[in-house]
């Protein structure tokens, strides 16, 4: 207790007599001695992380500023005569304020009277095991530091050197080990212990500080004046100034390191400073072929090592924007680069653009091309439907020539001309077709003789089932009308009670009709059918009458059933169930089957009043047609129910419908 | 602010004015325990300690006026102050009470001046020390002050961090930061309370 008091109040005593001191030294009466004594308080815990030729550097806590630095000292032991030198690395270091120089924080005599200085601690690793690593094939480094990003950490190491030849300091110990790589891409240049003040500076600052004189007797001591292999030849041969271009020949050597992973010269220090001194280093791309060394950059490291200081670069800047040029895709001028080589290079540093542009412009080559074969095939197709077109105009010609040859005849045969107009020829009233017919073989009989006459009265009479007139009046002809061939077979054969033909022999006689008369089809049909009590088996000659308006009904269906009365259409073909617009109150041309239902589905047909006619019809199914109005089925008398699909007509077009339609939608 | 400052006097100058009571107060409340203190070390084992320390701050009062710093520093002034009166109080008292005052009379005579001044001033520093303590006390709290003081007692930051539990590190910047104001304040107090 006694004891610990005693210490306590020595302890204050102390205390106060340092306040006392302290204060004293505020007034500058204090030797610089007693605070740097006082460091020996500051700096704890050291912790050996680096050894180097003169000097080991340790981790310590700083208690000042709360925070672990780096701190280097002497050897133990080290000889009194190291002590200046040893402070004159960190005076110089500290000289240079640079982002790429490690910065000195602290310098001072230790408790062993040796002197130290302290600096920033960096987390990272030095080049020299980034490049070994790399060398030998370590994946996380291979992938973290290509290439590019460690010869960014060369314009960097560049970047410091060239502030430190500003300032007149040359470093003259540039090498792998000396750079720090922090976690961040941070890159410091260390270790000045060989730096030297160079006199022709300008003395723009600190011209005390830089005095040549006093700063290079320092550097005059240590034995080991650089590193072979990085070491210029004039620091290995005595007698050649040592200036900025042995810095740059040692940037040469570093990035040649940076491209090879390999130090520039191999082998033992003798064979290594011989090879120095010749100048006879292997460029990077010759030694190492399989590396892909960028030739450019080749280039540039063997100009920067050249033996000759003055055919080095000028300045560490141009070795740097000689580098920079590479990383920017532009050629070197080391490389004395080809027309080739600066239009490969421009495209390697516009990659972008470049695809960018070769992109568009393939697109726009394509789609010219696109756009003229399109042209051509339009073209082709243009001059296919002229073509076509003119043989439509020719078989039209043909046409007209064969109406003009019948006008011709007509004209010959001294009928009028408003006779040979087709309507009055053909138009009869479909609603009173005996009367109707009637008359046109009254009209033409009272007419006089002529082919045409002739021909037009053998129609008539043949629609009129009178085959032994057709053939009476066609008998002595030169040109005998071509029904009058099939005319005879029909005379003798069995009638019925109205005097008819029989439904099977009726449709073997219109069979004759060529397509050319189908309106003939539709007369005699209409003509048959106002005379006919009985049309059991009447469909087939329906169906003769409308393939002769549906071009054949080549690939379509016609399903009656009698028994229903009911019959579904289906095909492509099926258009036209009314002929001419329903003009001369023609009725449907399915009207003689006198329809319940009727199923138009999967057809083309588009006019429901084509079903004109079909007075029983109750029934319909337009679902899957071009229907387009069902205004027209108001007109049918007997007409029930509609079946359309869903969305197939607006609400509105539904409306128009009498109420008494039932419209059933069904998919 | 800065003016109060500037135009503050310290404590012993305004003492000089005989008419700055609320000077002597201070003057009183800073120098009595001090006195007392140091009459205890020279062994004076008389009833009546106040009454010599009551004569010893009216001579330093008294004597104030006269300091020259030019010839003495405050503190060999002050030890010669306190020795002198001491003396004389105790050659006036030792025919009334010698025997009670024969501690003492021994303890002076044995004791060369050079060495009572010695103890006279290391008294003083001690005694602004503790002053200086006593307002960390007032100004840092948590372990701090503890810190501060286990290390004046010689112990190694180590175990100062496992008496009291603390990382080494925090050891480091508390005893510091007490430290480096302790000081601050024991020149304060030196300011105030030396000539």
């Amino acid at each position: 207790m006694g004891k610990s008091d005693n210490n306590r109040s020595e302890g204050l005593l102390d205390l106060f007599d340092m306040a006392m001191d302290e204060s004293d030294e505020k007034e500058g009466l204090s030797p610089l001695f007693s605070t740097l004594e006082a460091s020996e308080k500051r700096y704890l815990d050291p912790e050996l992380i680096n050894s180097g030729g003169m000097k080991t550097i340790s981790r310590v806590f700083d208690a000042v500023t709360g925070r672990y630095i780096a701190m280097a000292k002497l050897h133990e032991g080290a000889p009194k005569e190291t002590y200046d030198p040893f402070i004159c690395e960190a005076r110089l270091t500290g000289l240079l304020e640079h982002p790429n120089i490690i910065s000195i924080h602290d310098m001072g005599i230790d408790e062993d009277q040796t002197p130290f200085f302290t600096m920033e601690l960096k987390q990272g690793d030095d080049l020299r095991k980034i490049i070994s690593q790399k060398h030998s094939g370590n994946l996380e480094y291979l992938e973290k530091y290509p290439l590019n990003s460690v010869l960014e950490i060369f314009l960097k190491v560049c970047d410091a050197i060239a502030y430190a030849h500003s300032k007149g300091v040359v470093h003259l110990d540039i090498k792998p080990g000396n750079i720090q790589v922090g976690e961040f891409g941070e890159v410091q240049v260390c270790d000045w212990g060989l730096g030297k003040i160079i006199g022709k500076q300008d003395s723009s600052s600190n011209v005390e500080m830089f005095n040549p004189d006093w700063l290079n007797s320092m550097t005059l001591t240590g034995e080991i004046k650089g590193t072979p292999g990085y070491m210029a030849p004039e620091q290995v041969k005595d007698g050649k100034e040592k200036n900025e271009t042995t810095d740059i020949y040692a940037l040469g050597c570093l990035l040649y390191t940076i491209l090879t992973n390999s130090s520039p010269i191999d082998g033992g220090t003798d064979e290594i400073l011989e090879v120095t001194t010749t100048g006879r280093m292997i460029p990077p791309a010759q030694r190492f072929p399989k590396l892909n060394v960028p030739h450019s950059l080749s280039a540039v490291v063997m100009k920067a090592v050249s033996l000759d200081q003055n055919e080095r670069y000028d300045s560490v800047i141009a070795l740097r924007k000689e580098v920079y040029n590479y990383l920017a895709g532009f050629a070197t001028s080391a490389e004395n680069a080809s027309f080739l080589r600066g239009l490969t290079l421009l495209y390697k540093r516009n990659k972008l653009i470049c695809n960018v542009t070769f992109i568009l412009s393939l697109v726009i080559i394509i789609g010219s091309a696109q756009f003229i074969i399109n042209l051509n095939k339009k073209t082709a197709e243009a001059i296919a439907a002229g073509q076509e077109a003119d043989e439509a105009r020719k078989k039209a010609e043909s046409l007209l020539i064969e109406n003009q040859n019948e006008q011709k005849r007509v004209a010959a045969l001294g009928i009028q001309k408003d006779l040979i107009q087709k309507t009055i020829i053909q138009q009869i009233d479909y609603s009173k077709p005996i009367k109707s017919v009637a008359d046109k073989v009254a009209d033409f009989e009272n007419r006089p003789p002529g082919d045409a006459q002739m021909n037009i009265l053998s129609e008539y009479y043949y629609i009129q089932q009178r085959y032994r007139e057709v053939y009476e009046l066609n008998k002595d002809r030169e040109k005998p009308y071509y029904l009058f061939k099939h005319a005879p077979k029909f005379i003798d054969v069995p009638r019925t009670k109205s005097g008819l033909l029989n439904i099977d022999d009726f449709f073997k006689s219109i069979l004759h009709f060529n397509l050319r008369q189908r309106d003939m089809l539709e007369k005699a049909m209409v003509w048959d059918t106002a005379n006919r009590k009985n049309f059991q088996g009447y469909e087939k000659v329906v169906k003769l009458v409308l393939s002769g308006w549906n071009n054949g009904l080549k690939d379509s269906t016609f399903d009656y059933s009698p028994s229903t009365k009911s019959l579904s259409l289906s095909g492509a073909d099926f258009k036209i169930l009314g002929t001419e617009d329903m003009a001369d109150n023609r009725n449907s041309l399915l009207a003689p089957l006198d329809l319940v239902s009727l199923d138009i589905r999967n057809t083309q047909i588009h006019d429901l009043s084509q079903l004109r006619g079909l007075n029983n019809l109750k029934e319909l199914d337009v679902r899957h047609t071009l229907v387009p109005d069902l205004e027209p089925l108001n007109q049918l008398p007997a007409i029930e129910k509609v079946i359309v699909l869903p969305k197939q007509f607006s609400a509105r077009q539904i409306k128009v419908l009498k109420p008494s339609i039932q419209v059933l939608v069904q998919d | 602010m800065s003016n109060d400052w500037v135009t503050r006097q310290t404590l012993l100058q305004r003492a000089k004015n005989p008419d700055d009571h609320q000077a002597w107060d201070e003057f009183i409340s800073y120098y009595e325990n001090f006195i007392q203190v140091l009459i205890y070390k020279m062994n004076y084992t008389g009833q009546d300690t106040d009454d010599l320390t009551q004569v010893i701050l009216v001579n330093l009062w008294k004597n104030l006026a006269n300091y020259d710093k030019e010839k003495a520093s405050f503190r060999n002034w002050m030890g010669a102050v306190i020795r002198n009166t001491t003396y004389n109080y105790y050659r006036k008292q030792s025919n009334i009470a010698k025997r009670e005052k024969e501690g003492m009379a021994d303890f002076l005579e044995s004791m060369p001046e050079s060495d009572l001044d010695e103890l006279i001033e290391r008294e003083w520093k001690t005694y602004i020390s503790e002053l200086a303590l006593k307002k960390m006390r007032e100004l840092f709290s948590g372990k701090a002050v503890e810190v501060f003081e286990l290390s004046l007692k010689g112990i190694s930051s180590e175990e100062i961090s496992e008496r009291v539990d603390l990382k080494k590190d925090s050891v480091y910047v508390l005893k510091n930061r007490v430290k480096k104001k302790f000081m601050e304040e024991v020149r304060a107090l030196v300011a105030e309370l030396e000539y």
